[in-house]
C-alpha cells in the first residue's frame, strides 16, 4: 500500500436522520484487490455508490490521484462498475454492449470491434459477440459485464457482489477467473460480498464494515488469527472465545486468569489492559492440542468426542465454570492419548496461536 | 420495474400449453371475433324494404371503392388521424420523460393533472372545447388580438378544430403508455451507461430512446385508433368540413338503415385500424419489445 | 340475414328488459314514449282512477321504438307515441291495431284543426284510424333580431350571403332536403323525383358554405348561440328551443317562412300486442291523455303544441306541411353524406 489510488476521508451519509456511514476512511492501492465484508444493511453498498458516484456523501473527501472528486459526475470518473443485477442493455448485443464505453469516447468502429472481440476472449466468451443478454447464462452475463467494465481500462473497477446470483460450483470458479484477470490486467478492484469465505480467497486486503463503521481492515490471515475485536473473531470460521481477567501486564505479555486456569499469552499494540481488566483469549479450534492433564497449566474435562470424517471436534468443559466450553479440532488419525468422556486433559497452544481481545 | 419473463413461462408450462392458450385466445375471440364475423356477415347483405337480406355481394365494398366521394373521406380521415397520432405522441413523449424523472410527489401531482381529462366525460370535455374554440371563444378573441389577419377563425368549425380537439383530448393515452415504457426502464441500464462515460444526451439516443419504443408505438397506435374511431368530436367542432370516415359510418345505422353499407365501411376502418397496428409494430425495433 | 337482423333486435329487446318490472304482467300498461309525454304525475293520477298498473319506458330514438316493436311483434309495447310519418311502417308490417273513437270521447274536444281526423295526412288507412294526434310543432326559422334588422319571411334568408359564416341547421338529411323542397316549390316535399332531389342537392351544398356548424342535440344550441355570432338557423325542435335559447339569455326570435314549413305530429298507436282488457286500457290511457287538463299542462312544461290546447304556435294562416314518410331514406341520407362530403 504504498501509494493508494483512492482514498476515502471521513466519509458520512445520511439519509434523513439515519446515519449510514459514520466515518468512513479506506484506501485503495495500485493494483490492489480490496473486499469490502460486512452483514446485509451495514452501508457496502453505499460506500461502492458513492466512490462510482452514483450517490454523494453527506460529508467527507473522495481523493483520486491527489484529487478531490467531489461534484465530479459519474461518466467523468475513470472507474467502471459491474452491477449486481448486471445492468446489461437488452437491446444490444453482447458486442455492441462490450463495446458500448469506446462508443462513448468516439473510438473508431473497427477498433471497437477488435477491442470488444479481445475483451470477449479475455472473459473466456469468444463467439457470443451477436448474441442477445436475454440469449446468455447468468455466469455469461456476469462475464459480459465484466468485459464491458475492463474494455475502457478504468483505474478501478468497482463490483457490488457480482457472484450473488450464482451456483457454489460456478461461483468458485468466477472467483478464480477474476482473481486471474485482475492480475493480468493490474487494475485495483473493489469487491463487495457478504460472504466471508470468498473474502478470504479474493483478498489481498478485507475491509470489514458494520452498521456504517469500519471494523478493522488487514490482509486475510491477520484477519483471521488476530482479529481486533469480538466481531472480527468470531467473522471467519469457528473460533474460541475464552473469557478471563488480566493478572499481570507487561509490555509485551498479558497474564490471564481463565476458567480452564492461567495462561500467558502476547499483547499487541492495541491491547490497552490493565490489571483485573476482563480479557478475552480467541484461539482457533485447530490450534488447540490435547495432551495429559498433569502436563500442562491449563485443564479441562472431555464432554464430547464427534466425528466428521478426516477431523473430530472435542468438546472440553472447565471444572470450575461448566459454562466454559472449549471446541478442540484434531486429525481423526492422530495417534496419542486415549480420550475417555468425563476424563481429564490437558489443553495446550503455541503461544503465538492465542490472541488477547477486549470483551 | 421490470417484469419477470419467467414468470409467464412458468405459468404456461403449469397449466400445460393448449389449456393456456385456449384460455387466452376465447377471451378476445369472444370478444372481438364474434362481433367482426358478424359485421362480415352484415356487409355483404343488402336492404330490401325494411329488412336485411342475405346475399354474397361485394357491392358495398365496390362502393366504397369506386365512389370517390367515399374515397376522398377515407385518406382525409386517415391522413388528419396520422397528423393527430404524431403530434400526440411527439407531444406526449416529452411530457411522460418529465413525470418519469421527476421525483415522488411531484410525479403523483403530474399524473393527476394529466388523467383529469381521461376522468371527464367525452362529450363534456367536447363542449368545453367548444367553447374554448367558438368564434367568440378564448382561442379566437386570442387569435384577433394578436391581429396577424388570417389568422381568425383559424380553429372555427373546421378540420384544423378537429385536429387540435383530437389532440389535446388524446394526449394522456399518447402520455400514459410511453410513462410505463420509461418506467421500465431500470435505474441501473442508465447508471450503467453514464458509468462507462456516455453524458445524459448520448444515454438519451442510445439507451433511453430505443428501450422506450414499445411504448411509443402504443401510444402512436393508441391515439390513432381512437382518432379514427371518433364520430363525435368532427360532428361537434368538425362545422361543415369535418366530415370524416367514422361520421359516415355513423350516418348509415339509424334511420338510414343501411346496415350493410355501414358494415362494409366498418370493415375498412377495422382493416385500417389493423394495417396501422401491424405497421408499428413490424417498426419496433425487437429486442426493445 | 333476416335471422341475424332478429337476433339483434333480440339483444336490443333484452337489454330494455332491464328496465322493465320482468316478465310481461298482463294488467300492466307498457307506453313506450319520448321524455315530457308521460310525467309521473299523470301517471299517478291514471293508475287511482283507473285502478290500473303503467310502465312508461323512455326512448331516445325512432331506432329504439322500431326495433322493441318490430323484435317482439308489439308483444313488448302496448302504447307507442312517435310521428304520423314514422307510424306508416308499422302499419306497413301489421303492427298496430285500429283505434276504437268511441271509446275516446275526449277526442271530439280537442282544437278545430285537429277534429276531423280524415284531413290529416296518414292517420287513417282503409278508413281505419291507426293513430292519434297528440304532440305537435313546426320547424322554425330562427334569427337574431341584433344581426338581423329585418324579420326574415323565407327560408331563403339562410343562404342570403350576408349571413355567410353564422347560419346554423340540423343535421339530418330528411328536412333539410324538405326545407330546400318547399323553398324549390315542390308539389309533395315529402315525395321527391329524383331530378327535385338533385336540385335540392345543389342548394343544400351552397347552404354548407353558409354554415357555421351543424348541430344535432338541442343543448348543443344555446352553446353554439353563446360562444359564436348566430344570424340565422333552422330550428328543428321549434317553439321549445327557441323558448331554451330564450332562458339561456340568447337574443332571439322566430317564424314561420311564408313558404310553409314542415311539422311533425306525434300520435299514440296501439300495438297489435294489447289484447282484450289490455286493448281497452290502452284506449282509456289515449282519452286520458287527450283531457284539456293534460294537454294544456304537457304544452306549458314542453312548449310543445298540443292537439287539445292552443298554444298559438300555428296560426290558420301559417302553411303546414305535416310531417310525412319519405320517398327513400337511403336515397336521401347517401345524397346527405355526399353533400357533407362535398369540399
Ligand atoms: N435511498 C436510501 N434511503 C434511505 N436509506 C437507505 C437508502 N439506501 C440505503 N439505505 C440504508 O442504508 C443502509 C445501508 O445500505 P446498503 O445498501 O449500503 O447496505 P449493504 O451493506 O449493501 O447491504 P446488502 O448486503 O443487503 O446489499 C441500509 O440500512 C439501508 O436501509
Ligand atoms: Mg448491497
Amino acid at each position: 500500500m504504498a501509494s493508494s489510488l483512492v482514498k476515502l476521508r471521513k466519509i458520512v451519509k445520511t439519509y434523513g436522520a439515519i446515519k449510514v456511514l459514520d466515518g468512513i476512511d479506506l484506501d485503495i492501492g495500485n493494483d490492489e484487490f480490496v473486499v469490502v465484508l460486512g452483514p446485509s444493511g451495514s452501508g457496502k453498498t453505499t460506500i461502492l455508490r458513492m466512490i462510482g458516484g452514483f450517490t454523494q456523501p453527506s460529508s467527507g473527501e473522495i481523493e483520486f490521484d491527489g484529487m478531490s472528486l467531489n461534484g465530479v459526475p459519474i461518466n467523468k470518473r475513470p472507474f467502471n462498475t459491474v452491477f449486481q443485477d448486471y445492468a446489461l442493455f437488452p437491446h444490444m448485443t453482447v458486442a455492441d454492449n462490450v463495446g458500448f464505453g469506446l462508443r462513448v469516447r468516439g473510438v473508431a468502429s473497427a477498433q471497437i470491434t477488435a477491442e470488444a472481440a479481445n475483451a470477449l476472449s479475455l472473459v473466456e466468451l469468444k463467439g457470443f459477440a451477436d448474441r442477445y443478454p436475454a440469449q446468455l447464462s447468468g455466469g455469461q452475463r456476469q462475464r459480459v459485464a465484466l468485459a464491458r467494465a475492463i474494455i475502457c481500462k478504468p483505474r478501478l473497477i468497482l463490483l457490488d457482489e457480482p457472484l450473488a446470483a450464482l451456483d457454489a460450483s460456478l461461483r468458485r470458479q468466477m472467483q478464480t477467473f477474476l482473481k486471474d484477470l485482475q492480475r493480468e490486467i493490474k487494475t485495483s478492484f473493489l469487491f463487495i460480498t457478504h460472504d466471508q469465505e470468498e473474502a478470504i480467497t479474493m483478498a489481498d486486503r478485507i475491509v470489514i464494515v458494520d452498521r456504517g463503521v469500519i471494523c478493522q481492515t488487514a490482509t486475510p490471515r491477520q484477519m483471521y488469527y488476530q482479529p481486533d475485536n469480538l466481531l472480527v473473531a468470531t467473522f471467519f470460521g469457528d473460533n474460541n472465545l475464552i473469557r478471563g481477567t488480566a493478572a499481570e501486564v507487561s509490555e509485551k505479555w498479558v497474564v490471564v486468569e481463565t476458567p480452564f486456569g492461567t495462561c500467558r499469552v502476547q499483547a499487541p499494540e492495541t491491547l490497552w489492559a490493565t490489571v483485573k481488566d476482563p480479557l478475552c483469549i480467541a484461539v482457533r479450534p485447530e490450534n488447540v492440542t490435547l495432551v495429559a492433564a498433569d502436563a500442562a497449566p491449563l485443564k479441562g474435562r472431555v464432554v464430547s468426542v464427534e466425528f466428521t470424517g478426516p477431523i473430530s471436534v472435542i468438546k472440553v468443559e472447565s471444572h470450575s465454570d461448566p459454562a466454559a466450553v472449549l471446541n478442540v479440532k484434531c486429525l481423526s488419525a492422530a495417534k496419542g492419548m486415549e480420550l475417555a468422556i468425563g476424563g481429564d486433559v490437558g489443553i495446550s497452544w503455541q503461544s503465538e496461536d492465542a490472541w488477547p481481545l477486549h470483551p | 420495474m421490470n417484469v419477470n419473463p419467467d414468470k409467464s413461462e412458468r405459468i404456461v408450462r403449469q397449466f400445460g400449453r393448449p389449456l393456456f392458450y385456449c384460455f387466452v385466445f376465447a377471451v378476445p375471440l369472444l370478444l372481438i371475433a364474434a362481433p367482426f364475423a358478424s359485421f362480415l356477415a352484415i356487409s355483404v347483405g343488402e336492404v330490401k324494404g325494411s329488412d336485411i337480406v342475405m346475399s354474397l355481394t361485394l357491392k358495398n365494398f365496390v362502393r366504397i371503392v369506386e365512389d370517390p366521394l367515399y374515397f376522398q373521406v377515407v385518406w382525409k380521415t386517415i391522413s388528419l388521424c396520422l397528423g393527430v397520432s404524431i403530434v400526440t405522441t411527439c407531444l406526449g413523449y416529452p411530457i411522460a420523460y418529465l413525470i418519469a424523472i421527476s421525483t415522488h410527489s411531484i410525479r403523483y401531482a403530474l399524473i393527476c393533472i394529466f388523467s383529469i381529462p381521461l376522468l371527464m366525460n367525452y362529450v363534456i370535455k367536447i363542449y368545453a372545447m367548444r367553447s374554448i374554440l367558438g368564434g367568440s371563444g378564448v382561442l379566437n378573441k386570442f387569435l384577433e388580438i394578436i391581429g396577424i389577419s388570417g389568422l381568425s377563425n383559424l380553429f372555427v368549425f373546421n378540420l384544423n378544430a378537429v385536429f387540435l380537439v383530437l389532440a389535446s383530448i388524446l394526449l394522456p393515452f399518447a402520455i400514459f403508455p410511453i410513462f410505463i415504457a420509461l418506467e421500465r426502464i431500470p435505474n441501473s441500464l442508465l447508471h450503467a451507461a453514464a458509468d462507462l462515460g456516455a453524458s445524459r444526451f448520448f444515454t438519451f439516443t442510445r439507451i433511453i430512446l430505443p428501450l422506450s419504443m414499445p411504448g411509443v408505438a402504443v401510444a402512436f397506435s393508441f391515439t390513432f385508433v381512437l382518432a379514427i374511431g371518433d364520430f363525435i368530436t368532427p360532428q361537434m367542432v368538425g362545422g361543415p368540413t369535418g366530415f370524416t370516415l367514422g361520421r359516415v359510418i355513423y350516418s348509415q345505422f339509424g334511420l338510414a338503415f343501411n346496415w350493410p353499407f355501414g358494415a362494409a365501411l366498418s370493415i375498412v376502418l377495422m382493416t385500417i385500424v389493423m394495417v396501422t397496428i401491424a405497421l408499428t409494430v413490424f417498426v419496433t425495433p425487437r429486442r426493445a419489445r | 340475414m333476416g335471422r341475424m337482423r332478429k337476433l339483434l333486435t333480440g339483444l336490443a329487446v333484452l337489454a330494455g328488459l332491464g328496465t322493465s318490472t320482468g316478465l310481461a304482467q298482463s294488467e300492466t300498461l307498457r307506453i313506450v314514449t319520448w321524455q315530457g309525454y308521460a310525467d309521473d304525475d299523470w301517471v299517478e293520477e291514471f293508475e287511482a282512477a283507473y285502478n290500473a298498473d303503467v310502465q312508461v319506458t323512455f326512448v331516445g330514438d325512432d331506432a329504439e321504438i322500431w326495433a322493441k316493436v318490430r323484435g317482439s311483434n308489439g308483444a313488448d309495447a302496448d302504447i307507442i307515441t312517435t310521428n304520423t310519418g314514422q307510424l306508416q311502417r308499422y302499419i306497413d308490417a301489421n303492427l298496430l291495431a285500429p283505434i276504437d273513437l268511441n271509446m275516446v270521447p275526449n277526442q271530439k274536444e280537442v282544437l278545430e284543426q285537429f277534429r276531423d281526423l280524415a284531413k290529416i295526412p296518414g292517420v287513417m288507412r282503409n278508413g281505419k284510424v291507426f293513430m292519434m294526434p297528440y304532440v305537435y310543432a313546426p320547424y322554425l326559422l330562427a334569427y337574431n333580431p341584433d344581426l338581423v334588422s329585418e324579420a326574415p319571411t323565407s327560408w331563403s334568408s339562410l343562404w342570403d350571403p350576408k349571413y355567410k359564416g353564422k347560419v346554423l341547421t340540423h343535421d339530418s338529411y330528411e328536412y333539410n332536403f324538405t326545407i330546400a323542397a318547399i323553398l324549390d316549390g315542390a308539389k309533395d316535399p315529402f315525395q321527391l323525383s329524383e331530378d327535385e332531389l338533385q336540385r335540392c342537392k345543389t342548394k343544400l351544398i351552397d347552404l354548407q358554405h353558409q354554415l357555421l356548424s351543424y348541430y344535432q342535440y338541442p343543448e348543443e344550441v344555446v352553446q353554439l348561440w353563446q360562444s359564436n355570432e348566430i344570424a340565422v338557423m333552422m330550428a328543428a325542435y321549434g317553439p321549445s328551443q327557441i323558448n331554451a335559447l330564450r332562458k339561456a339569455g340568447a337574443k332571439v326570435e322566430a317564424v314561420i317562412p311564408k313558404e310553409g314549413t314542415p311539422t311533425w305530429l306525434d300520435s299514440m298507436a296501439v300495438t297489435v300486442g294489447a289484447k282484450g282488457a289490455k286493448y281497452d286500457l290502452a284506449m282509456k290511457w289515449i282519452n286520458f291523455a287527450l283531457k284539456k287538463e293534460i294537454s294544456k299542462a304537457l304544452a306549458r312544461r314542453t312548449n310543445f303544441g298540443t292537439t287539445g290546447f292552443d298554444t298559438g304556435a300555428i296560426t290558420p294562416n301559417d302553411k303546414i306541411f305535416w310531417v310525412q314518410s319519405i320517398e327513400d331514406p337511403t336515397r336521401r341520407s347517401d345524397l346527405w353524406n355526399e353533400i357533407k362530403a362535398t369540399p
